[in-house]
Order: structure tokens, then sequence, then C-alpha cells
């Protein structure tokens, strides 16, 4: 990975998990209009975004928590010690201090509260990308 | 072992009465012989005037010794016949007996003894015609006793019979009765002798024991229980009808039935090691449930009540048992227990899918839309200070919006509980209780797997949530105990409170769907909830849930 924040090709590949149809597209398109961010694939559950890590191996995972069949917690243990270089990111309506514990003490790089990721996308994967955590502006008083 | 009371010789005396009585007649014999030998010896030397006088006076003291001799004997034998005499009066009172002679030259018919108590003649001697007897006699005896009376008479033999008499206070006595006729030389009846004793209490008490014992018989027969009586090797050495009727056997069949015959295979042992138990005088459990097999293969239910019996010794030498068939009840049971767990998933099923779409869905538009007016707010070049106030404004209603429905979400189904787990999720949950109420909650965890199945999770989650908000809307204190404890083959859960506690049975009868809600929850999970309060002594309310293969949803979890 290069130290400037971006994939070893120069593009950061992400992967955007979300069941959520008209949010996925937002996020996808959000991401598009980066010229460095590169969506390499999407998936709508839990266990599709375990497949497709192991399958993609991107450089970021944009996951969701609440997903069918397997949920984002679940999902990112196993995503965890399936593609350990992939950091992840959690882009989810949850906003409870057990959920962000939960998302951090999993491994997670990131914690996005969806109704500020409008604002607060784009940054958090510039962020994480050059290592650093984040968390949602609403929710750093919770850690 | 009774030992017979020890008489002293003292006590056996001879009668010297009769010795006496010889002694003194051989006496007079001898001074009578003696006299006259004398007289014809002496008669020469003192002549014989002075002799017949020495004669004649030896004669009359004879004579006079003779009769006092004879008073004395027969005052003594005429003592002896009243005290013989008073004894037996005595004696036929204490054992309410009468005596009569009839004599059937006269027709006179004498009666002695306790007249009292069987005629309620109040006198101990009564004598009158043979036809009084038979005034006193029962209307329905009359001919059955004059019948034995002739025929006595005619073929000599005894005469013994049992019959009722009337008394002129109209009360009824029994009596039984014996005598004998006696004949003279020529074979003619002279007399009848007898005795009557007072059989009332005997015959009442036989009477009364045949009619309890009927009474018995008829209730055993035709009680709805079935009935057995075992003895110490567990051979049953009674039934009653409905037992036959119920495991389908005849009653020849009974003494060769044996345990395996009517007691399901998988339940044989545990009855046996029951019985053994007993048997023993161990504490066993006297009502169970247990599955019955009939004779036809078919297994039934069955609830017994078993009691021991002793002998006259205090020893257990077997058991009765009542059995009743509980097949349609279980059936029933298990019928509103599947009932019970169709609206139980039916209703988290409804919650879960609101809270998804809650969540999922609605809650997501309104993120999206949050989203794309800052979006939309980032792409307008100016915007005037009042402008973006207000579109703050509307911003933070939307987050305020999305915030409640997640709340909602959270309520009708806890997304911590199937994310993060049961620990987790109950001591969120603890943690939003307490300072919503403004109450303090003591939650511990020990050793609770992260993974449960959802089914197990979701009972003990609910089983907290209605256990704490009852506590925190009955107990009137303020301080609350949660334990969660995983054990090795369960997980316990406990909610107490030192409050002012209550009758649960009570409760549960008349307000406690709450109560009955959580039972049938931890039920369904093969569970058991305890719940342990009394007024005034707090309350603690327990649930223990097995984690075996059998578990629903064990397997998934693991």
């Amino acid at each position: 990975m290069a130290s400037n924040g971006h994939g070893s090709n120069g593009f950061v590949r992400i992967l955007v998990v979300d069941d959520h149809e008209d949010f996925r597209k937002f996020i996808t398109s959000t991401l598009r209009k980066q010229p460095h961010f590169q969506v390499i694939g999407e998936a709508q559950d839990g266990a599709e975004a375990v497949q497709s890590v192991q399958t993609l191996q991107p450089d970021l995972l944009l996951l969701d928590i609440g997903l069918p069949t397997m949920n984002g917690i679940e999902a990112g243990r196993r995503i965890r010690k399936a593609a350990p270089n992939t950091k992840i990111v959690f882009l989810t309506q949850e906003s409870s201090r057990d959920m962000v514990d939960a998302a951090f003490d999993l491994g997670a790089s990131g914690y996005i509260v969806k109704g500020q990721a409008g604002e607060e996308l784009i940054t958090a994967v510039q962020s994480v990308m050059q290592g650093k955590q984040f968390i949602s502006s609403g929710l750093r008083s919770l850690r | 072992m009774v030992r017979a009371p020890r008489i002293s010789q003292s006590n056996y005396r001879s009668d010297w009465r009769p010795a006496m009585a010889m002694v003194l007649l051989a006496l007079q014999v001898a001074l009578l012989v003696g006299t006259w030998v004398l007289f014809f010896t002496t008669e020469r030397y003192i002549g014989r005037q002075l002799h017949l006088s020495i004669l004649l006076l030896v004669v009359l003291c004879s004579a006079i010794a003779a009769f006092v001799i004879n008073y004395l004997w027969r005052r003594a034998l005429a003592s002896e016949v009243a005290v013989a005499h008073d004894r037996l009066q005595l004696a036929m009172t204490a054992g309410k007996c009468v005596g009569w002679e009839w004599n059937l030259a006269t027709g006179e018919d004498r009666w002695f003894g306790d007249l009292q108590t069987v005629f309620g003649i109040p006198s101990d001697t009564f004598t009158g015609q043979v036809g009084d007897f038979f005034r006193y006699l029962h209307p329905d005896d009359r001919q059955r006793i004059s019948d034995a009376v002739s025929n006595a008479r005619i073929h000599h033999t005894p005469y013994e019979a049992e019959f009722r008499v009337v008394r002129p206070d109209g009360s009824i006595r029994w009596l039984a009765a014996r005598g004998n006729f006696y004949y003279s030389k020529s074979g003619n009846p002279e007399r009848m002798l007898g005795m009557s004793v007072d059989v009332t209490d005997r015959r009442n008490s036989a009477e009364a024991l045949r009619e309890s014992e009927e009474r018995f018989r008829r209730v055993v027969q035709h009680i709805g229980d079935a009935l057995i009586v075992d003895n110490v090797a567990g051979d049953i050495i009674f039934a009653n009808d409905r037992f036959l009727d119920l495991f389908g056997f005849g009653r020849e069949d009974l003494a060769s039935v044996k345990l395996e015959d009517y007691v399901a295979p998988d339940f044989c042992e545990e009855m046996r090691h029951r019985h053994n138990r007993r048997m023993q005088g161990e504490a066993e459990s006297t009502h169970f449930q247990y599955q019955g097999i009939r004779a036809d293969g078919k297994r039934i239910w069955l609830e017994a009540d078993v009691v021991p019996i002793l002998d006259q010794a205090g020893r257990i030498n077997g058991t009765q048992s009542a059995i009743r068939d509980i097949t349609e009840a279980k059936l029933a049971e298990e019928a509103l227990a599947t009932i019970g767990r169709r609206l139980i998933e039916a209703h988290e099923k409804e919650r879960t899918w609101i809270a998804r779409e809650l969540h999922d869905d609605i809650n997501q538009r309104i993120a999206l839309l949050a989203v794309e007016l800052e979006q939309w707010k980032q792409g307008v070049a100016a915007l005037t200070p009042e402008f973006e106030f207000h579109l703050q404004q509307v911003r933070k209603r939307l987050f305020d919006i999305a915030k409640d429905v997640q709340a909602l979400s959270h309520r009708l189904h806890s997304s911590k509980l199937e994310f993060l787990g049961l620990a987790v999720a109950a001591n969120s949950f603890c943690q939003e209780l307490s300072e919503q109420h403004k109450i303090h909650i003591s939650f511990t965890q020990t050793g609770v797997p992260a993974k449960l199945p959802t089914e197990v999770s979701l009972a003990l989650f609910r089983v907290l949530q209605e256990a704490l908000h009852n506590a925190i809307k009955h107990s009137t204190v303020r301080q609350f105990g949660v334990e969660l404890c995983g054990r090795p083959d369960e997980i316990y859960l406990a909610v107490t409170d030192a409050g002012r506690g209550f009758d649960p049975t009570e409760t549960i009868h008349h307000r406690g769907l709450g109560l009955v809600s959580m039972r049938e929850r931890v039920q369904l999970v093969g569970g058991r909830l305890a719940i342990d309060s009394s007024p005034g002594r707090g309350t603690i309310v327990q649930a223990y849930v097995p984690l075996t293969p059998e578990t629903p949803g064990m397997s998934i979890a693991s």
C-alpha cells in the first residue's frame, strides 16, 4: 500500500456492502466521483461480502451492519481473518456505544453513521487509507 | 408375648367343709359304737338302770351334734349359693346375658339376668308364660324362632339362634341364644334351659363394617381412577375394574401382570427405582407422571398418586396407587404449547419484520434524505445565512426522526442481541433502563457464550425485559440486580429486587400475563422459570435454559 493513502496501483480499491439499494447507489456514485477511488464490487449481504473480499482483496471495505444472512459484525470478524490487509469501515445506522466498540474491537478502521455519510464519507476513506482511525463526528463522544 | 398371670398356691383352697363333716360323722359313729361296746362290757359292773341312762344320754348328744352339724353345713351351703348367685348375676349383667327356664308342664317361663338391658324389664327376674317371650320377639323373627325351638325339641338337638327383640321403648336388641331341652325317662320334654347374650353392639359393628366395606368396594370399583395395591416385590395384589379397563387386562390376567406390562419401557427403570426407595422407607415423590402402555401396545400418559401401606407393626409392605389417564390433557397441553409457541414466534416474526422495515428501509431513506440535503447544500454556491439556518434545522429534525425510528426499531427487535449477543445486549438494556428510569441496575455476567441459539438469546432477553419492567413498576425500590451466567450445560438468568414482593400463584391467576408469557418463553426453549417471591420479602425471577443438542437452534449456533 502506498503511503499517500492510495492503493498499490494508485487507486483505492473499494468494495461496498449494503442491502439498501438506493443507499448503495449513493455510496458508489459518491466514490466514483473521486479520481483515486475505484469501486471494484458491491455486495448485499454479509456472506456475499466475505466471499467477495476473499476473491477481490479490496483495499477498503465499506460495510453495513444490518445485513441479511450474516450481520456486518460477524462478516467483519471473518473478513478480518480472511483478508487482514483490507481496511474495514462500517457505514451504518447503528449509533450505540456497544456497536461502535464492537466494530473497533474486531479491528475496524472507521465507523460512519449513515446520516452523516454525505459530508464524512470521502474524508473517512482518505483518513483510513492514511492509516488513521475515523469515527463520525456525532459519535466521537462515545470513544 | 402375653404372659399368663401368676397365681400363688395360697389362692387354691380346697373346700374343708365335706372333710370336716365326714370327720364329725366318724366321731359320732365311733362314739355310738364305743358306747354300745362300753354298755355291753360294763353292764354287769354298774347296773342296768345307770347303763340305760348313759346310753340315752349318748344318743341324745349324738342327735344334737348331728343336728348342729347339719344346720351349720346347710347354712354354709346357703351362703355359698348366695355368693354364686351374686357372681352369676354380676356376670350376666356385665355380659348382657339373660337365662331362661321354661317348664313345659306348667308353661311357666322364668327369666333371670340382665333383663333391664335386654328386654327393658326393670328387674333381674321375671316369671311369665312362654307367650311373653314371643311377644318381645321382632315380628319378622317369630316364625323362624318358633321353628327353631320346635326343631330342637323334636330332634333332641341343641337350640341355637340369633334374633331381635323389641323393647317397650321401641328399641331393638339382637340376641344370640343357646339352650337345651331336658326330657323325662319316657322321652317327653319337661323343661328347657338356656341363655341369651346381647350381641347388638357386635351386630351393629359388623353391619357398620360390612356397609363400610361395601361402600369402599363400590367407591374403588366405580371411582374414575385406576387403583392398584402392590406388595414389596412390586407384584399387583389388587386392582379395580377401572385399572383393568384402562390397560385392557382381564381379571384373570392380573396374577401374571408385571410392571413392564403396563409401564412404557423407558419408564420401567424409574418406576422400579421409585418403588424400591419407598419399600426402604426413603422419601420419594408421591405424585408424578409417566407413560404407560396398554395391552394393545398403545402408549398413554398417566398421573399417579402413590402412598405406602403399613402393616400392624408399622412396616411398609406395599403401596397403593391411584392412577389417572391424562393423555387427553397432555395432548391438549402440547397443543396449547404449540399454539403458544406459534403465537410467540408469530409475534416475534412480526416485531422483527416491522423493526427491519423501520431500520433497513425507512431509516435508510431518512438517512439518504439527510445526505442528499447535505449534498444539495454543497452544490449551491451561495446560501443566505437565514436559508442555511433553516436547512440546518431541517437536517436536525431529520436526525431526530431517524433516532426515534431507530429507538422504536430496537424496542421491537434488539439489533444488539442479534449482532452482539445476549451478554452485550442485556448489559446495554440494563444501562438504558437505568438512565431512562433513574435507577441502579447491577449487572454481572460470567461465561456467557458469544454464540447462543437465537431462540435462547431472545427468550432470555424477553424474560429480562419483562422481569425488569415488572420490578421497576411494582417493587417500589430503585436497586435491582441482574445476573447472567453461562454454565457448561445451561444459561442462568436471575433478576432480583428487595422490594415489596408478591404472591406468585395469586398473581399468575389474576393478573400475571407477563409472568405466564415469561414462563412460556422459557419453556419453549426447554427451560424452566422459577419465581421466588412473597409479600414484603422481595422477588427473584430465575430462568434456567439448558444448552443441549435438543435445545432449539443449538445445532445452528454450534
